[in-house]
């Protein structure tokens, strides 16, 4: 090829490639598409280099995750029954179907926040938004799927932002309600690397080493409630703000991920009752 | 369109293998996140700094676009393609025919890192609004200290396909 004839290919391919972070930046569908293409073609590799299971650890491992997230859930569930027991129609049956996942590949951004690929797939029953959960608590939100892969981003990501509840536990009572995200609040000190921010909706009372556990969500997608995502580090001093904000350790170390669950969870099949409708504002 | 060649093959094999070792081996062996190196980028450095910027550019794009999509993969798709591009060009510049020394290949690859690592920057504060400096600095120095082990072995390899008229 003569020098004009590659410097013309260089000229087309960069602008294909600028076209493409613009679309991709712009939430357009094309790019998603050459993603799970991307995850189609290096999948099956990428299961099979990481590695086998000589020593059965890895099962052992599963069942620990998927006993942890069935014991928050009940814990979750016995929590609710006795608050609300008389107004809820019971939770009963409604159990989420948690799906056992091994971290097959990770990277890390520019931010500092962290993408992992699970060796499950679309022929799993993964689908976007799902919740991925450790033992420890919350890890993140499937955010693209393959036929045999998925990609995660992990909780400290600039666009994950969950609904929690705090220091429920201390209070007796629900506890207060806020969001945990990566983004320092303004008026905030800076965070140390790795840490979570937690802003209220109000002024609640906040101490250190409150639990922090997830709200829930409509059909809990994508989070059920009463999942860990970690406990009060710090409290931000008062000045003047009109909520109360924290820093928060994350219960899990996105560092050191392995074995994890994919809640499948699924809609809820049958309608609250009305006493119910009416309690919940 | 001209037919491949075993050196084509063999950069081609070199950049889907140092892709997946980026993404899926060096995590499982437990070398710690920010300290990954970009294997990939050793390989574009390697090839550029015996050919000059224009291939450097256009292996670079191509080398980019591999490690964009193997999952977890670049956000925003294509980002990679685009740094590689910069950094093939970067490393291209200090190609000199006649220069068999150890040091170009070494600088080219460190302003290749460099250049990476502050455009990964430049994109983290456009798409996320968050950057980790440190993370890109630790990495560029992974990069580096990988390629003291693995340019000569790259360039070697090369240079003998050369003589042998296998490129």
């Amino acid at each position: 090829m003569t020098p004009v004839v590659r410097r013309r290919i260089l000229v087309v391919g960069i602008g294909l490639t600028l076209l493409m972070v613009l679309l991709d930046l712009g939430g357009s569908v094309v790019p998603m598409r050459l993603r799970a293409a991307g995850a189609v073609a290096a999948g099956p590799a990428q299961r099979v280099l990481a590695g086998g299971d000589p020593t059965g650890t890895t099962r052992l491992e599963k069942d620990n995750v998927l006993l942890h997230t069935e014991l928050a859930h009940d814990r979750a569930s016995l929590a609710e029954a006795a608050r609300l027991g008389l107004l809820l129609s019971s939770p009963a049956g409604h159990q989420p179907g948690a799906l056992a996942a091994r971290v097959i590949a990770s990277t890390t951004m520019a931010s500092g926040a962290r993408a992992v690929t699970l060796d499950v797939g679309s022929r799993d029953g993964v689908e976007p938004g799902l919740a991925v959960v450790a033992a420890d608590g919350l890890v993140g939100r499937v955010v693209s799927v393959g036929p045999w892969s998925s990609d995660v981003r992990v909780l400290g990501g600039a666009d994950l932002t969950v609904g929690v509840r705090v220091g429920g536990a201390r209070s007796m009572g629900a506890g207060s309600m806020g969001a945990v995200s990566a983004t320092t609040p303004p008026d905030a000190p800076p965070r140390p690397r790795g840490m979570l921010s937690l802003i209220l909706v109000d002024q609640g009372h906040i101490a250190v080493g409150d639990l922090v556990t997830t709200l829930g969500s409509v059909g809990e997608r994508p989070y059920a409630a009463g999942l860990v995502v970690g406990r009060v580090a710090s409290v931000d001093p008062q000045r003047g703000q009109l909520t109360a904000t924290a820093v928060i350790r994350p219960a899990v170390d996105p560092g050191r991920l392995d074995v994890v669950a994919v809640l499948l969870g699924g809609p809820r099949d049958s309608p609250r009752s009305p006493a119910a409708a009416k309690a919940v504002p | 369109m001209p037919r491949p060649t075993l050196l084509g093959l063999l950069r081609a094999a070199g950049v889907v293998i140092g892709a997946l070792a980026a993404a899926t081996i060096l995590p499982r062996l437990g070398v710690p996140a920010g300290w990954v190196p970009d294997l990939v980028l050793v390989l574009v450095a390697a090839s550029a700094v015996l050919r000059g910027p224009l291939h450097g550019a256009l292996l670079g794009l191509a080398a980019g676009w591999v490690v964009d999509l193997v999952p977890p993969g670049g956000s925003p798709l294509g980002a990679t393609a685009l740094l590689y591009a910069a950094a093939g060009a970067a490393a291209g510049a200090f190609h000199h025919p006649g220069n068999r020394g150890p040091l170009a290949p070494l600088g080219s690859l460190a302003v290749a890192a460099l250049v990476v690592g502050a455009g990964r920057l430049v994109f983290a504060v456009v798409g996320d609004g968050v950057v980790d400096p440190a993370a890109a600095l630790s990495r560029a120095a992974a990069t580096v200290v990988a390629g003291v082990l693995l340019l000569p072995v790259c360039i070697a390899v090369d240079r003998a396909l050369v003589q042998r008229r296998l490129a």
